[in-house]
């Protein structure tokens, strides 16, 4: 099972409610959502569809980032009222600034919690008492763990625990500047789909083809780069990043849109790669239409969720 | 009073946009940590608000720590507002001109920009962004420490300059008037301009917009703006950025310590008084 690490964003929310509707993410993929904005109207949208395509989806209910970073009720009272089926729990574990374990266990019994995840850094010590009273309680069934090979004895505490076991990557480099993407030529970019089974993980996760780091807003940037997936001969998973030319100024968005698009739209078309996210950039591209940056976003993020899908549907 | 620079730097942190952010959700702590570091004596004599506190420190940074948002909140409140009641003008707070940022950026009649120099900072950049700013605005004017106006007479006759007095009561002096320049480079223009903004300036003067996709507007608008006479351009430029964001709502008589704030976070009347309300907050530990 593929565990995509997602910010509750409206063009997350979008690419993973069309990607729901094409039927293509139920039964191998399941989101983590983390909420960043107070309001959720998005989500509240999104959720609609996944219950009606019967995509299950974790959220994140005590944020490390955002406007409502930290532990509190904001988003267990908001799921208390969805009455939400498709949406399971994930809690962020803390070491810093204080043990949070307090919060977590409250919330699972004041909320009647079951089935939930716990998201771990790997500074975690497996004799910490704290973390263990929780790990072993019946209502906490998956941990995802960041980079667990940095920690060896969590590792196999966590492994002994007979639970579902999720590797957490960051895989995605961000540039300083979307144009620095220009000199990157195409690289490896993940093997976990082809091995996390074998290394004793039921699933694995990433932050798909955007930066673990949240940044909130941002102004016009100088470049517009397209970040495709896809797989090459050995089943890997590599990145191209196709990226404008132009950019000297943040004059002219939409040129530089079509500068990045031509080029992923033509090595698409050359290397014969296919899929409902390839060929919405290339109706835009041929109708010459800037779709706006938060869908060429979009496209990134379902193009990568279609290539594992594929993958692990076939494999 | 002396107040040492650490304290006066401390303090300065309370104006950033981050802080304003924090308040609109209750969150005082940064102010509360400030409290209790240098003023529970203040607080014992003033049982008070945040909002009593802030302007409290803000009276002492005015008086002793001329810093970048000191100087550009007392231009605001001593000079611009009221040119900005005139007619109907537009102020914008870091307004981006090509490669550089600039301070404020002022649309009634002319396309003016202010630069602000404070004594911290360094000339380093100026010529770049001199040059930026020449290409598309009318008039440019230097703000700057009485103390280094000779330094600033060298740059370029054309810059008018402004000097501010921190020894008297922080006023603002004219001391050279800018030259107004009507030699716009309309790629410069087109650089600031969002595609609706050019596209409009198209229609406004051709009457019509021709056939094109998004992919090609700005390359077909770009050759049909360099087509009109600059004294057009200009105007239709200067009609186009009025238009844009919203009307903010500052005022030189009330809460007039925040307003590069609201300015900086584009805030309208409605968001303006709710972030008073809630520093109307009694302070509590």
């Amino acid at each position: 099972m593929y565990y995509p690490f997602l910010r509750a964003r409206q063009f997350e929310l979008i690419a993973l409610r069309e990607l729901a509707i094409e039927n293509v993410t139920q039964g191998v993929i399941i989101p983590i959502l983390e909420p960043v904005k107070e309001t959720h109207n998005n989500l509240t949208l999104a959720h609609k569809v996944l219950v009606e395509k019967g995509q299950t989806a974790y959220l994140i209910v005590n944020p490390n980032i955002g406007e409502l970073e930290g532990d509190s009720n904001f988003y267990l009272d908001y799921l208390n009222s969805l009455e939400s089926e498709v949406f399971k729990l994930a809690f962020h574990y803390r070491n810093s600034p204080e043990n949070n374990s307090n919060y977590i266990r409250e919330s699972i019994a004041n909320y009647n919690l079951n089935d939930c995840m716990l998201i771990c850094q790997n500074d975690i010590q497996d004799t910490d008492e704290n973390f263990r009273i929780l790990a072993q309680s019946d209502s906490i069934t998956s941990f995802n763990v960041v980079d667990p090979g940095r920690n060896r004895s969590f590792n196999k505490y966590i492994s002994g625990l007979n639970k579902t076991y999720i590797r957490l990557d960051d895989l995605f480099e961000k540039q300083a500047r979307s144009s620095d993407f220009l000199d990157i030529s195409e690289h490896r970019f993940s093997e976990e789909h082809l091995y996390f089974d074998g290394e004793g993980y039921q699933g694995f996760s990433d932050y798909t083809v955007l930066p673990s780091e949240y940044v909130d807003g941002g102004s016009t940037p100088r470049a517009v780069a397209i970040h495709l997936t896809y797989l090459n001969g050995q089943n890997q998973i590599w990145i191209r990043h196709f990226t404008s030319e132009t950019n000297d100024s943040i004059a002219n968005v939409q040129g530089k849109f079509a500068e990045a698009a031509a080029k992923a739209v033509n090595y698409c078309r050359q290397n014969r790669l296919t899929n409902s996210a390839i060929s919405e950039l290339e109706s835009y591209y041929d109708k010459e239409h800037y779709p706006g940056l938060g869908t060429v976003k979009k496209i990134s993020i379902k193009n990568h969720l279609l290539v594992i899908s594929q993958f692990l549907k076939n494999r | 009073m002396k107040y040492d620079i650490n304290q006066l730097r401390d303090y300065s942190s309370l104006f950033l946009r981050n802080e304003v952010l924090s308040w609109l959700k209750s969150d005082f702590t940064s102010v509360n940590f400030k409290i209790e570091r240098y003023d529970e004596n203040w607080l014992k004599i003033n049982k008070s608000t945040y909002l009593d506190y802030l302007k409290y420190v803000y009276s002492i940074l005015a008086v002793n720590y001329q810093n970048e948002y000191i100087f550009k909140n007392e231009f605001l409140n001593k000079w611009l507002i009221s040119e900005l009641g005139e007619d109907n003008s537009k102020v914008f707070s870091e307004f981006r001109v090509g490669n550089s940022v600039a301070d404020l950026a002022m649309f009634n009649g002319y396309s003016k920009i202010f630069e602000i120099k404070t004594k911290f900072d360094s000339d380093s950049r100026l010529p770049l962004q001199l040059e930026n700013y020449k290409r598309a605005f009318n008039q440019i004017y230097l703000i700057i420490p009485e103390s280094k106006i000779s330094f600033y007479k060298k740059y370029d006759k054309q810059i008018g300059l402004i000097t501010f007095n921190s020894n008297s009561d922080n006023s603002f002096e004219l001391n050279r008037k800018a030259v107004i320049n009507l030699e716009i480079d309309p790629i410069a223009m087109l650089n600031i301009l969002h595609s609706t903004e050019y596209k409009s300036i198209v229609k406004n003067y051709f009457g019509d917009i021709p056939k094109m996709t998004s992919f090609s507007q700005f390359k077909i608008c770009s050759e049909l703006i360099l087509e009109i006479p600059q004294n057009e351009l200009n105007k239709l430029f200067i009609a186009e950025i009025k238009n844009r964001g919203i009307n903010e709502a500052l005022s030189s008589r009330y809460h007039k310590e925040f307003n590069q704030l609201f300015l900086a976070l584009k805030m309208n009347r409605n968001k303006k008084n709710k972030m008073i309300d809630l520093l109307k907050t009694p302070i509590q530990f």
